[in-house]
């Protein structure tokens, strides 16, 4: 059974088709990589993958219960949780406490009263804080207010508040964007020793990326899905090329 | 050692709750503005919650410090409830109650819209208080003969005592919302505050959280509602009134949202400027001219109101010379 599933899911803005009947099976700890020229329907597809947004039609699965229509904050409850293409942090915290949010959301579950409860005792959650931030390399950052973070520091931030929900899908929307060569490196390093945990779907634009680390390449174009396989046959076909790779690879 | 640090804010502020009548006493005020004042500190305490900590500005505060106000002095005014604790009780909890519905309708929209319903549910309430239910309130007269405090048989007949056990009530106000808001509760209204969409994400159900800080926040209205009416013996059908529900609002941004003490450095400046302008008669009839101007000016230098602006100024002052800081 695939862990998350989305059959042919439709997204109408008025008279625009964003997304046209596209599906995707992803199976568990695997990487998938969506691929696409702008305006393609990437960024709507995850949109409804992660509760966001309610498709016009077709639905999503997790675990082979529908989720379609469940919104944002159980879907992250269920273990998806989705970084943002453009940076959603909390400016005001600092680095720990951007991380403690999506952690005590983790261990604490959607909503509790523990109006009289101190932070100091959620113990779980600051061990995750701990984890999360090891991992994207802001430990020594762990002070600073997320807003005096430099561009590729948020970018990794932004990160670690997905990682820090525990999710068993980790949906990357473009974890690369406006970094440079050596940063994005260290992305792809970090994802690379993430994917033995964790369920990985990534929008990407960075082909070095997407070829280096999927295991399938899904190729919208104006909404539809017209090409699915490993990254040597996406190489290989003539119609992504046309589209698409426009003779790079 | 990090318990004894913690002790320190609540310390100073029993000083300062001890001292306040004598200070309000040197400048020119009796024991009845200090009550005044700390009776808007309380009220403003569960606006900051709202405002300064998740980023909810509600016009409609003053529906539920009527509404708390007018229930406790009742029970009172016709010995329903023998005991001000109970009475007080039970007016929180009313407004509370009031503070739930009206949230859970109010806060399925955001911003601007979310203000506006607040407003229109606080004129609802203002139209019930004068009309259907004068009978009960007095209408546009109020209530009249609330009687003075009693617990477990102390009597807290004078102006001074009634000042104790109000400074009493803010106290215990004061630890509570310290409380609320450092804890993993609090963490998550902080993030609401911050950034909503992330907070979401992340698995918060911010529409709960909201509801529980709106509720909160009528809570404290309403108890502090109950105070104003033992202190001044008789409850003012303009306790509902936008009016009330703008002053506190501009006392939480005056003062400095985020920082529980904002509300009260806010009404100790607003109360005191209303009072001294009036009184000066070149100014005479211009006064609300001249305090709004003075306002205006405050908003436009702190940013972050007056308690903000000292602890930022201290911020820095403390960085420029490390020196005079003594080391731990």
């Amino acid at each position: 059974m695939p862990l998350l599933e989305a059959r042919s899911l439709t997204k109408r803005f008025g008279g625009l088709v964003a997304v046209d009947g596209v599906s995707l099976s992803v199976e568990p700890l695997t990487v998938t990589a969506l691929i696409g020229p702008n305006g393609a329907g990437k960024t709507t597809f995850f949109r409804m993958l992660a509760g966001e947004f309610e498709p016009t039609s077709g639905d999503v699965y997790f675990k082979g219960e529908r989720i379609t229509q469940l919104g944002v904050t159980r879907v992250a409850q269920l273990g998806i949780a989705k970084s943002f293409q453009v940076t959603q942090i909390f400016p005001k915290l600092s680095v720990a406490e951007n991380a403690l949010i999506p952690a005590l959301a983790a261990t604490r579950g959607p909503f509790k009263l523990d109006a009289f409860g101190a932070v100091s005792r959620s113990r779980d959650a600051h061990a995750i804080v701990e984890r999360v931030l090891t991992q994207v390399g802001l430990s020594e950052r762990r002070a600073a207010r997320a807003d005096d973070l430099s561009y590729g520091e948020k970018r990794r931030l932004e990160l670690a508040l997905a990682l820090a929900t525990e999710p068993e899908v980790l949906l990357l929307d473009e974890p690369s964007a406006g970094m440079s060569p050596e940063e994005t490196r260290t992305i792809v390093d970090l994802l690379g020793t993430l994917r033995a945990g964790v369920t990985i779907v990534i929008v990407e634009h960075d082909m070095d990326v997407v070829f280096g680390l999927a295991d399938r390449i899904v190729v919208l174009q104006d909404g539809r899905q017209i090409a699915e396989g490993t990254a040597s046959e996406i190489r290989a076909n003539k119609r992504v090329q046309d589209a698409y790779l426009g003779g790079v690879a | 050692m990090a318990r004894a640090r913690g002790a320190i804010v609540p310390l100073a502020m029993l000083v300062f709750l001890v001292a306040f009548p004598t200070l309000v006493g040197f400048a020119g005020g009796g024991v009845t503005l200090a009550a005044r004042i700390l009776v808007l500190g309380l009220f403003g305490l569960g606006v900051d919650l709202l405002f300064g900590f998740t980023g909810l500005l509600s016009f409609g505060q003053a529906a539920f410090y009527g509404t708390g106000g007018f229930v406790a002095g009742y029970l009172l005014i016709h010995h329903i409830v023998p005991s001000t604790i109970l009475a007080l009780a039970i007016g929180m909890l009313v407004a509370a109650v009031a503070g739930l519905v009206v949230g859970s309708l109010a806060l399925r929209q955001v911003g601007v819209y979310f203000a506006m319903l607040t407003l229109a549910f606080s004129q609802l309430f203002y139209f019930l208080d004068n009309s259907p239910l004068r009978e009960l309130t007095g209408g546009e007269n109020g209530l009249p003969g609330v009687p003075r405090a009693e617990v477990f048989g102390i009597h807290f007949s004078s102006l001074q005592e009634t000042y104790a056990f109000i400074a009493i009530v803010y106290f215990i106000g004061f630890v509570v919302m310290r409380r609320i808001v450092a804890s993993p509760f609090g963490h998550v209204l902080r993030a609401i505050l911050d950034n909503p969409i992330r907070a979401a994400a992340a698995g918060h159900d911010v529409y709960r959280y909201k509801l529980v800080a709106f509720t909160i926040a009528a809570a404290y209205a309403g108890l502090a509602g109950g105070l104003l009416g033992l202190f001044q013996g008789y409850l003012p059908p303009d306790m509902f009134t936008i009016d009330q529900s703008g002053q506190i609002i501009v006392m939480e941004v005056i003062g400095g949202p985020g920082t529980l003490v904002g509300p009260l450095i806010g009404a100790t400046v607003w109360i005191y400027l209303s009072q001294v302008l009036q009184n000066i008669g070149a100014i005479g009839s211009l006064w609300k001219l001249v305090l709004g101007l003075v306002f205006v000016l405050l908003i436009t230098g702190f940013r972050r109101g007056i308690a903000g602006g000292v602890s930022t100024f201290l911020q820095q002052w403390q960085r420029r010379e490390p020196a005079p800081v003594p080391s731990e």
